[in-house]
């Protein structure tokens, strides 16, 4: 039973048509971008094939199998772009009518030289010349598609956005079909399914906008396409989106000047997402205009490649605001825009999280520091505050607010804590930091939402306080993954040595499974200043001062001090030895007992036999050691220096599976 | 009997003979030289210590690399006290052998008294030079108390001769640095190259006639009309692909798909 | 130094490559009696372990040491607990490799 495309619609819709919904055919689908994922269809009339482009809200019909090649198709809503003296079809909206399809007729590639052949053929009847064998029933009221991910849905499940939110789209409702004669063309192997194609309405712009016709004078008003078409190419674009960020006015001083900037970013009901900059002139005229949770027209902006340093959106473009642009706040609340767009992470997924990448939160706060004064390296200080994020996953994560976020939603959140109460905290933007197992830390970018009411905000209460509150949680900071980490580089200590570890401007981190053979017994502490600076203690080595002992950057004098590790310690595996040095931490995990302790029972007590004993007792333990490895001046030599950041006993189970692994990787070789 | 500064010779060994863990190097910096001898720690069973080369009596051999320390984990079959060393049985199922440990002072004792037989222990020594059989010099034997251990060791054991027969590479960085370069120099070479074969492939199929081929023209013509090798052929399709310079129904015929 | 009596590890499908000989298993003891002790070896196999039997209580895995008695049967010698837990899919590689590309190793 042959289904018939729409001949010639290919040429139509080079020469400017938009409206007439032809049936056309996938015969190709590609994946391409570097930055963002986009889908190339090679798509045919049966006379002419055409490259199209998908609009990346639809990528998920492809990832889906909702369409593909040889698919059948009704393009629903779609434009001509010129692209680099090309023009390309780019395909907003449609509906798969059938999914499996031999490929019909022998159409060839289009060249524009046929375009003038064809017209447009706007608003009129939808006069497919699509016949039906079997079945030619007319039918009115609603359409159920047999895609239930279209635009026009409830069902969030179209867009690749991980949170369902509560957006409703602008066009709910019954369908009407304008034409009462319904194609069903069968689908082949199948004899009860139907493919019922949804034959909607053209497109009903809001009452400024109406549509013309086919875009060809610059006069004519552009239509509101979805931020995710936006390109450079695109021509005239309108965009209605909500403010979901507003940056602060930045005066700057450069070569040419002084100038100022501001930028926001827009969300629309999509879920597309982009960064608008304004610079000088252009700041005056829409900074106090532009409020966060309000929603603007905005058109006739320039777009550039978004600056992925500052810029985090999922967006390869920004836009630019120039004097012929215009901004309208929309009075009227769409409630199809949502307010803010969030891709929420398990914290369980973040220990895998790549360092410095940027990403969305939401936790139960459930400890708080005080506020902390930290100096920056440019010498201006900060606050700093550490808290706690616990979700569902079983796992934490350490949330580091930096500057104005301590005063502000720190400190809310500390009272909070303090009475007992554990709100729930949704980060926008924080990024990721690897240094000690995973942690989290706000930028400028970061949005704070405390108590948010959001879906996943009200689970999270519930699960809290029903019962998570005292699940058992691991925290995913501090803890270093036993030779399966993404960010462990194994080597061995021959390697470190062969390829020249730490020569290099920045330390290189490293881990090594290897054996202590050897620690050295005199000076394997030193006697450290116990005051406290800030949370920190400033453990600088303290001088004798009498029968006391002063500290030269604190400017005190005490009677006690601290003693802290500083091991000389030699590690041996099955390639070399080396000697690498230990501070407190790693200390107390390779000697299992404080540097005090071991001070005071050779020196205090003078007992060597048990001095001896201990020392003795942690030769020979196994450790995966990760190490801190950079070259430093001593003297006048250049010295290759280890440090051991962490000791950490080796687990057999899972150092076994590790190196199991290694052995049947290169058994395939 | 004890000076105030820990004597690790005493503690790791005894009987004049001085394993050289005992005495570290002194200078804990890189500045050695390549021929100082590797000191390794080896995992092994009692096999792979049975067929252990060696040429002379102070040095042994195993898959090209020194033997120093070795570590075995088995079954104690049987404790000898014969003073001044207590002799140890190890059978770790692959093979026995016996293992010498010194005790002379309390803290030995003490670590000696912690093993019976029959129990799984982890032995950390030197290979005694061959005489008639080898044996070993023990520094350490501690109980097993995680039986993964056992498991851990011969999984060790395996990986770490895979390593030394098969994976170990070794060398200093400088020739690598300069092979790097190289390669370095052929990408760009290749990327140029690659650059001007698009092009050229692209003029092809822009030939008129080409375009007016609804089919396409396959690959092996293209490959053998410009007298190309197929794999960089088909970079450059793909590249040209990528670009919708070209487009392909079935990944064997290509068509311009702009107008010349 | 003695190599003449080794025992191959195996699992519950490579004991019958060494029947008559001395293996060792690690296996999760699902019955004990006086008349033999039944077990899981390492690839979830049953085996029925009889000859000397462990004179101690058992924990949950142990390995037995002793001679091949065919398919899925040991003559036990010897009796070593290992405790109540136990990575038996790392032992289980380990078998593998130990009668495969690694043998010499250990037989």
């Amino acid at each position: 039973m042959p289904v018939n495309l729409t001949p010639n619609a290919i040429a139509a819709i080079n020469g400017g048509d938009v409206n007439s919904k032809p049936l056309v055919q996938v015969m190709d689908i590609k994946l391409i971008g570097s930055t963002q994922e986009r889908y190339r269809f090679l798509i045919s009339d049966s006379v002419s094939t055409q490259h199209a482009m998908l609009a990346t809200q639809l990528n998920d019909r492809v990832k889906s199998g909702r369409v593909k090649k040889g698919s059948v198709v009704q393009l629903i809503d779609y434009i001509c772009s010129t692209v680099q003296n090309r023009k390309i079809i780019v395909v907003l909206n449609m509906e798969t009518i059938i999914l499996d399809c031999e490929p019909i007729g022998n159409p060839k590639m289009f060249t524009e030289s046929e375009s003038t052949t064809q017209k447009a053929t706007p608003n009129s009847n939808i006069e497919h010349p699509v016949r039906v064998n079997n079945y030619n029933t007319p039918i009115r009221g609603s359409f159920n598609p047999q895609n239930p991910g279209t635009f026009n849905t409830q069902n969030p499940g179209s867009f690749s956005n991980q949170n369902p939110g509560s957006f409703t789209t602008s066009n709910s409702g019954t369908f009407r079909a304008s034409n009462p004669s319904t194609f069903w063309a069968p689908n082949s192997g199948n004899n009860v399914q139907g493919f019922r194609p949804t034959v909607q309405p053209p497109y009903q712009p809001p009452p400024n906008y109406r549509n013309h016709g086919p875009i060809l004078k610059n006069e004519a008003p552009a239509r509101i396409i979805p931020i995710a078409a936006l390109n450079p190419y695109q021509g005239r674009w309108a965009i209605k989106a909500r403010v979901t960020a507003k940056g602060d006015l930045r005066r700057y001083n450069n070569a040419r000047g002084d100038g100022k900037v501001f930028s926001f970013d827009l969300l629309d009901s999509d879920g597309g997402e982009i960064r608008v900059t304004c610079f000088n002139a252009v700041v005056d005229r829409f900074y106090d205009i532009i409020e966060v949770g309000r929603v603007y027209l905005i058109s006739k902006g320039s777009l550039k490649p978004a600056q992925k340093n500052f810029n985090h959106l999922k967006n390869e473009w920004e836009i630019f605001l120039e004097a012929t642009s215009t901004v309208d706040l929309c009075p009227e609340e769409d409630a199809s825009i949502p307010r803010q767009q969030f891709s929420f992470r398990p914290i369980s997924e973040i220990e895998n999280a790549e360092n410095n990448s940027i990403l969305d939160v939401i936790g139960i706060v459930i400890s708080v520091n005080p506020s902390v004064p930290i100096l920056r390296k440019n010498g201006m200080e900060t606050q700093r505050r550490i808290l706690n994020l616990k979700d569902t996953s079983g796992k934490s994560v350490e949330l580091t607010l930096w500057g104005d976020f301590c005063n502000k939603e720190g400190q809310k959140l500390q009272e909070m804590v303090d009475v007992g109460f554990f709100p729930v905290l949704a980060v926008k933007a924080g990024k990721v930091n690897d240094f000690n197992g995973k942690t989290i830390g706000t930028i400028s970018s970061t949005q704070l939402f405390i108590n948010p009411d959001f879906p996943e905000a009200r689970d999270l209460r519930e699960w809290f306080d029903q019962g998570g509150k005292n699940a058992a949680t691991v925290s995913i900071t501090r803890e270093i993954m036993a030779g399966g980490s993404k960010n462990e580089i194994r080597k061995t200590v021959s390697q470190i040595k062969s390829e020249g570890l730490g020569r290099a401007e920045k330390p290189d981190w490293v881990t090594v499974r290897a054996f202590i053979t050897f620690i050295k017994s005199d000076n394997f502490c030193y006697t450290a200043c116990p005051l406290m600076i800030g949370d920190r203690q400033c453990n600088k080595k303290v001088t004798q001062a009498g029968n006391r002992w002063q500290c030269d950057r604190c400017n005190q004098e005490f009677d006690e001090c601290d003693y802290r590790y500083l091991l000389q310690a030699q590690i041996q595996d099955q390639t070399g030895l080396t000697w690498v040095t230990a501070f407190q931490e790693s200390g107390e995990e390779i000697l299992g007992c404080p540097a005090k302790e071991l001070y005071m029972l050779k020196y205090e007590l003078q007992d060597d036999i048990r001095f001896g004993e201990i020392i003795r007792s942690r030769v020979f333990n196994q450790y995966l050691f990760r190490l801190k490895i950079k070259e430093e001046l001593y003297g006048d030599e250049q010295r290759v220096k280890i440090t051991v950041i962490k000791a950490e006993q080796l687990n057999y189970s899972s150092e076994s599976r590790y190196l199991l692994d290694l052995i049947s990787k290169s058994q395939r070789k | 009997m004890y000076s105030s500064e820990f004597d690790g010779a005493a503690a790791f060994s005894g009987g004049g003979f001085m394993p050289s863990q005992a005495a570290p190097a002194p200078d804990p910096s890189f500045s050695s030289h390549k021929n100082r001898n590797v000191r390794t720690l080896l995992p092994m069973t009692v096999k792979q210590i049975s067929e252990i080369s060696s040429n002379d009596e102070s040095s042994a051999t195993i898959d090209g690399v020194d033997v120093n320390t070795v570590t075995i984990v088995g079954l104690v079959c049987s404790i000898q006290d014969k003073e001044p060393q207590f002799v140890f049985l190890i059978d770790d199922g692959t093979g026995q052998i016996e293992c010498g440990r010194w005790a002379h002072e309390q803290m030995e004792f003490n670590e000696v008294n912690q093993i019976s037989q029959g129990m799984y222990v982890r032995v950390y020594g030197h290979l005694k030079p061959l005489q008639d059989k080898r044996s070993l010099n023990a520094y350490c034997i501690r109980p097993v108390t995680d039986f993964n251990e056992i498991t851990s060791h011969f999984i060790e054991c395996i990986f770490v001769q895979l390593y030394n027969t098969r994976l170990r590479g070794g060398g200093s960085i400088q020739p690598q640095l300069t092979s790097s370069n190289n390669v370095i120099s052929s990408n760009q070479y290749n990327i140029d190259g690659g650059k001007n074969i698009d092009q050229m492939v692209l003029n092809f199929l822009r030939r008129p006639d080409f375009l007016a081929n609804n089919n396409g023209v396959h690959r092996n013509v293209i490959a053998q009309q410009l007298n190309l090798p197929m794999d960089k052929l088909m970079e450059a399709l793909e590249s040209l692909n990528e670009n919708s310079l070209v487009y392909t129904l079935d990944e064997c015929h290509y068509k311009s798909a702009v107008n010349a | 130094m003695d190599t003449s009596n080794p025992a191959v590890f195996v699992n519950g499908e490579l004991l019958h490559m060494h029947v008559g000989r001395r293996v060792r298993a690690v296996i999760q003891v699902i019955q004990s009696d006086n008349v033999g002790v039944t077990g899981k070896s390492t690839d979830g196999l049953q085996v029925v372990v009889k000859g000397i039997l462990p004179s101690f209580a058992l924990t949950n895995f142990v390995e037995v040491i002793g001679i091949s008695d065919g398919d899925r049967s040991i003559r036990a010698e010897m009796w070593n607990n290992f405790g109540n837990t136990f990575d038996t899919d790392n032992y289980n590689q380990l078998c593998k490799l130990a009668n495969g590309e690694f043998k010499h190793l250990f037989i």
